[in-house]
């Protein structure tokens, strides 16, 4: 089976910087900087996923 | 300095007791046991026992037959429940966020009323701490939020000037109009947040509690508060980062 693209998910619910509310198991929207996916990391709330 | 007290703002299990009390007592005792053997100079010797925290409170007898959140219908019940009592105080007046919050888990040991002709009719609570499984029952930190809610509210971000372990959390809703969905939220950098804990839908004139030892918070916190179904909701939120147990 050929592996499939790997896509960012949120760990928890949160907000993002300009105030968007996500859920635990969303997926990162792709207009996400990296600058806040950065963020994101480092305080373990996205993961990647198959 | 000295302090005036003018005004504080006392909440128990959802119900806020400001309007009734005019006296708040916080104590903290520790026994100082005597161990003092023959074996002696003469100089005793102690040694540290337990300790207690209490909390009594004076105030104005309310009782309304129809209304089921009365101050007589809320103390009234240390007679028929053994349930810890979320006790959140807040000592510098009208709250703001990042001041002072008392928290405090209580097991009421006392209620009396006194009755005096052509006096006020009075009412005394007194409540102590006691150890839980997990945690101690007791902690100071600061309030996050304590405002009426229509629809989302994002709280002021609180920075604490570093990250922290675990925490201790009293959310009370006070108003009686509705239920609000409460959130305490956390942040490296005060723009992108994720939640740190979720209370669900506090019901209202209701409260909750979140305890946690291992948990790392982030530099940056705040409440977010949603009021349920066009209603208004009066939200406290007191929040202990750095919390051990």
């Amino acid at each position: 089976m050929a592996k499939t693209k790997q896509k960012l998910i949120f760990t928890c619910g949160g907000n993002l910087a300009d105030g968007t509310r996500f859920e635990k198991g969303d997926i990162v929207p792709a207009d996400v900087s990296e600058k806040e996916l950065k963020v994101l990391r480092e305080m373990g709330a996205i993961r990647e996923s198959e | 300095m000295a302090e005036v007290q003018t005004r504080a703002v006392i909440l128990m299990n959802g119900f806020d007791l400001s309007g009734f009390l005019k006296t708040v007592d916080e104590s903290a005792t520790q026994d100082i046991l005597d161990a003092t053997s023959f074996d002696t100079d003469g100089a005793k010797e102690f040694k540290v026992g337990g300790h207690e925290r209490e909390f009594s409170a004076e105030g104005f007898f309310s009782y309304n037959a129809t209304d089921a959140f009365s101050v007589d219908k809320l103390f009234s019940d240390a007679f028929s429940a053994s349930a810890e009592r979320l006790f959140s105080f807040g000592m510098q007046g009208a709250i703001g966020v990042g001041e002072i919050a008392v928290m405090a888990n209580l097991l009421q040991s006392e209620y009396a009323i006194k009755e005096v002709a052509n006096e006020l009719i009075m009412t005394t609570f007194v409540g102590k701490t006691s150890k839980g499984a997990t945690q101690s029952p007791y902690a100071r930190g600061i309030w996050l939020m304590s405002q009426t809610v229509t629809g989302a509210v994002n709280g002021t971000t609180v920075d604490n000037g570093a990250s922290s372990v675990g925490y201790f959390a009293h959310v009370h809703n006070t108003n009686s109009d509705g239920t609000a969905t409460v959130k305490i939220q956390h942040s490296v950098d005060g723009s992108t947040w994720a939640d740190l804990i979720d209370f669900g839908a506090v019901a209202s004139v209701g409260a909750e509690q979140a305890v946690n030892t291992a948990t790392t918070v982030n530099r940056y916190r705040r409440a977010i508060v949603t009021a349920i179904g066009g209603t208004t909701s009066k939200v406290s939120v007191a929040f202990k980062s750095a919390y051990s147990g």
